[in-house]
């Protein structure tokens, strides 16, 4: 008994102590997500469904924002007042995954109409002090604060990296939650990402980005964050500059890779250059300028937040000695062109099956199915592909892939080939499923022949019984359908 | 009591057996070796100086056969018989590692005398019993151990990891020591105990070569050179699905498989073609899922290939454009599948260069840096099988980094694959070394994968190397492979 109230106590005493603060009660909402992904190598299969909660916040009538992450394969999302009884059904209304941000609306908007939205606040410093707010289930707010201890480039997700304010401060987890807003001098400067108790270090998406994210939506087209679409290397190595001959007082970083299709290389930069400034601040040898909000940053500030899509960004670059000046028209990453999909949520992954055998498009996703250390437990050459896409695949192609075999009489002699690259269908060479499909229609009047890449064995089908064969496979195994390429 | 009644009476019940057992002191030796292997971190450095004990015994004038494994990195090997004081020191005449047998041949005759050889047996069957003569751990003298033969397969040869040949397995534990001991069976030798299995995994396991392997390598010898096993490098499909026969226009005889890529590197390249269908080798037919009949057993038709020497002739049926031909293959040896393979007796080659060790990738070099580099890893898979020695003869990665103000920005470039120096395409370790002593300005070194070079000024090289050598003491700045000969005129 004794423990019990010692524990009540402890977990009352942070409001009694900051009095002077009021919790945004009125501004913030429960978000129940329930979410379901696909069993990316039986892609005709849905996992277990999962829940997750999170504090979502008012920032336009009826409009709460939580993180991309927490909505992620939503299929049922509810809103639940805090301390006020009764949940009302809720669907996401918008989501970037780049930028893990989202927003949810209550299907009924009467349901979030006394709650009011909270202001986001400008530009904080390393050193200010923050609040988060929880809140019991019985709506008692408990406070914990803290103090940003770092304003650096940080992962949104795999593929993204942007500005993030990291936190010390001391959390007790109230309520299981996953995404908590920041708070200081009672308006919004974050959403917090990630919280890792040992460290008591907790990211934080800054006000800055969440605004872009807002002002994007607000013309009612979203266009999504620009990237320039370069990778560099700091030129600390004085052997590195000389030779570059960037000579005297200027410094830069050495272009090591320029993306096919982005702002960069549609700007003229190449590997190889030197990038002595962008938008007119100078660059140092690490890759950083003097932000006026930040102090020092990276220059993917400049180019995914600071700036936005459709801004014009002159560059300065040192060419085989020569000062040339490019301009970069920013633009988003078109996504649809990656030739492995970063990421696939909230959609059917895309497969076909014909005969037992499972086709699949390479994609994140599917190699993520070999669990946390995938780039080692995944195949091997798999992996490769996916690492080298660009050059190995191509842009706006798809790897085909026999993920499987499901065994039937008429593949027997077949049921070894597992992740098998698919080259060709009857000598018409295959770039996505719909090529496939395609192949397969117009056929040999006899035999089918798939052939691979890296496997000089081939597959040789009857014509004949292949509508038989799929058919049996899909009433043995009970596959629901047989195919997914929609985009839907 | 007991046990002393025991041991009185066994002399007069076991009489036959301590014949055969007198018998074999004077066939089998005990093998002391010292050897030395090499430090791959360090390639300069001699490397560490270890060794141990195996068997071995007599199959000839003054020949005595034992394992590849007990003589490796040998740099004194003696022989001991029970009851001779002396140690004699022992020469390897011939050495297979890739079937983990060697010959020794001992200089002073006088070891021979009153010795007797052993002669090869055949194959022993299931459930058959046999003994193993050796000197393993755990005492001085020689050892006898029955056990019953319980599985005849093909399995790999842990000595170079790479190999499978036919083994046996027997119940009676093979012991560090017994390697290169003889397995005995109706007095006539069966088998080379060789490996086993650690008692962590399973108990009373070990494994002896057999004789056809045996007989196999002292043919090879014959000529008076080892010349090792030949590769028909031929990749196939086998033909069991009924679509895929009809579309070659087959019969449905379940026989045949399709030849679907031939290496370049291999004895069928030249010969056989692709979309060939392999009906018969030597006269053996083929089943559609590449197994024969030998020897009244069926065995994967590759084990025509395993019999064979260099030079060998094998016939193959072949259905090719529909019609039934002969091809005959002429047998060799297929150098890229060797970079899968452990070594021996040889010294790690390297270039090191402002800092910078530059290695070829091997199977020795990878068990030493465990690298999980990707264009690494991968480039080592599929090294065979994507051809990719055609291109890149050997896989040049920077390993390691001896720490100096000339290489101080490098760290985080280490286990990259070496692609170009000073203009120069890197095909293999010598080409590296030859574009390093060209004369330029600045080095530039690029990495497969990354954009940044490697960028050394010239001018700086000479000081850092003098500054390099003395302060890690490091011997020699390049090892490429010449031989003993070149080497020691050097």
């Amino acid at each position: 008994m004794k423990a019990l109230v010692a524990s009540i106590l402890l977990f009352s005493l942070p409001v009694l102590v900051s009095a002077g603060q009021d919790a945004p009660t009125k501004s913030v909402i429960r978000v129940h997500v329930t979410s379901q992904s696909y069993v990316f190598l039986q892609p005709w299969r849905k996992t277990k469904p999962s829940s997750r909660r999170g504090l979502g916040t008012c920032v336009r009538p009826n409009q709460f924002l939580v993180t991309a992450d927490l909505v992620r394969n939503a299929t049922f999302v509810e809103l639940e007042r805090v301390g006020e009884p009764g949940k009302s059904t809720a669907r996401v209304k918008h989501v970037d995954y780049l930028t893990n941000l989202a927003l949810v609306e209550a299907l009924d908007a009467s349901f979030t109409s006394k709650h009011e939205a909270l202001a986001l606040t400008d530009v904080k410093a390393v050193g200010d002090a923050t609040a988060v707010w929880q809140f019991e289930n019985n709506g008692t707010p408990v406070l914990g604060e803290g103090r940003i201890k770092a304003i650096e480039l940080g992962m949104y997700g795999s593929d993204s990296a942007m500005l993030i304010y990291k936190l010390d401060i001391k959390l007790a987890p109230v309520g299981s939650s996953f995404v908590l807003p920041v708070l200081a001098g009672g308006k919004l400067i974050g959403l917090s990402m990630s919280y890792t108790a040992t460290g008591q270090s907790m990211t934080v998406i800054p006000a800055m980005v969440i605004s872009r994210f807002l002002t994007d939506l607000d013309d009612g087209e979203y266009q999504g964050f620009p990237r320039a679409g370069f990778s560099f290397s700091n030129m600390e190595d004085p052997q590195l500059r000389k030779y570059a001959k960037l000579n005297g007082k200027r410094d830069g970083v050495y272009i090591s890779d320029v993306g096919p299709g982005g702002a960069a290389e549609l700007a003229g930069l190449e590997a190889g250059d030197v990038l002595l400034s962008v938008a007119g601040f100078d660059i140092d040898r690490r890759g950083e300028y003097v932000d006026p909000d930040f102090d020092r940053q990276s220059i993917a500030h400049l180019t995914t937040t600071r700036h936005v899509s459709g801004d014009v960004v002159p560059l300065t670059v040192l060419r085989d000695g020569e000062f040339m000046e490019l301009s970069m028209t920013l633009k988003p990453l078109a996504l649809d062109e990656y030739p492995s999909l970063p990421f696939l949520y909230d959609r059917p992954p895309r497969f076909v099956i014909v005969g037992g055998f499972v086709f699949q498009e390479l994609c994140r996703e599917m190699l993520k199915s070999w669990g946390g250390d995938w780039p080692s437990a995944a195949p091997r050459r798999l992996v490769y592909y996916e690492r080298n896409q660009w050059d190995l695949i191509g842009p706006d192609k798809r790897l085909v892939i026999l993920t499987r075999v499901l065994p039937t009489p008429g593949n027997i002699g077949y049921q070894h080939f597992r992740f098998e690259m698919v080259k060709s269908v009857n000598d018409a060479e295959i770039q996505s499923l719909e090529d496939l499909v395609a192949a397969f229609q117009a056929t040999d009047p006899e035999f089918q022949t798939i052939r691979f890449r890296h496997n000089s064995e081939r597959i040789v089908i009857d014509t004949a019984s292949l509508g038989s064969e799929t058919k049996l496979v899909q009433m043995r195994y009970r596959i629901p359908r047989m195919a997914h390429l929609g985009e839907e | 009591m007991r046990i002393l009644f025991a041991l009185l009476l066994y002399p007069f019940l076991a009489s036959a057996a301590n014949e055969e057992v007198e018998r074999l002191r004077n066939c089998v030796v005990r093998i002391s070796v010292a050897a030395q292997s090499p430090d791959y971190r360090q390639p300069w450095s001699s490397g560490s100086v270890g060794g141990g004990v195996g068997s071995g015994f007599l199959i000839g004038e003054r020949q005595i056969m034992t394992n590849a494994h007990v003589v490796s990195n040998s740099r004194l090997i003696t022989v001991e018989r029970d009851g001779d004081p002396n140690e004699y020191p022992a020469q390897i005449l011939h050495i297979a590692h890739d079937c983990d047998l060697a010959l020794l041949t001992v200089e002073d005759p006088s070891f021979f005398k009153g010795m007797a050889s052993l002669s090869f047996g055949d194959i022993p069957d299931l459930h058959s019993t046999v003994t193993t003569y050796g000197y393993p751990i755990g005492g001085e003298r020689m050892s006898v151990t029955r056990g019953v033969v319980s599985r005849i397969e093909f399995r790999t040869y842990s000595h170079s990891s790479l190999d499978a040949h036919l083994a046996i397995q027997i119940d009676a534990a093979i012991n560090p020591g017994n390697s290169g001991g003889p397995v005995l069976q109706d007095g006539k030798c069966v088998g080379v105990a060789f490996q086993g299995l650690s008692g962590a995994v399973a108990q009373n396991t070990g494994y002896m070569i057999p004789t056809p392997v045996m007989k196999r390598f002292v043919k090879d010898i014959e000529d008076g050179s080892y010349d090792g096993y030949v590769e028909l490098a031929v990749n196939y499909q086998t033909l069991q699905n009924p679509a895929l026969r009809r579309s070659l226009a087959l019969v449905d005889d379940d026989t045949g498989v399709l030849v679907t890529s031939i290496p370049q590197v291999g004895s069928a390249h030249g010969a056989l073609q692709v979309d060939d269908v392999l009906i018969a080798i030597d006269g053996h037919r083929i089943s559609s899922d590449g197994q024969i009949v030998l020897d009244g057993g069926s065995v994967q038709l590759e084990e025509i290939v395993e019999r064979k020497f260099h030079g060998d002739i094998v016939c193959f049926g072949v259905i090719r454009n529909r019609e039934t031909i002969d091809v005959d293959v002429t047998l060799k040896g297929a150098w890229p599948y060797r970079i899968l393979a452990k070594t021996y007796d040889v010294r790690p080659r390297f270039v090191l260069f402002a800092g910078l060790l530059f290695q070829p990738v091997d199977r020795n070099f990878l068990s030493t840096y465990s690298i999980d580099d990707l264009e690494v890893m991968y480039r080592y898979s599929y090294f065979v099988s994507d051809e990719i020695y055609l291109d890149h003869p050997e896989i040049v990665v920077f390993s390691e980094m001896i720490p100096d103000s000339i290489n101080s920005y490098f760290r985080e470039l280490r286990n990259g694959v070496v692609e170009e120096v000073n203009g120069k395409t890197i095909r293999g370790l010598a080409d590296l070394a030859e574009a390093i002593d060209q004369d330029v300005a600045h080095h530039v070194i690029r990495l497969v994968g990354q954009g940044r070079p490697l960028v050394i000024e010239a001018a700086q090289v000479e000081a850092a190397r003098q500054r390099i050598l003395s302060t890690y003491g490091i011997t020699q700045e390049r090892y490429l492979g010449l031989d003993q000969k070149q080497e020691e005129q050097k």
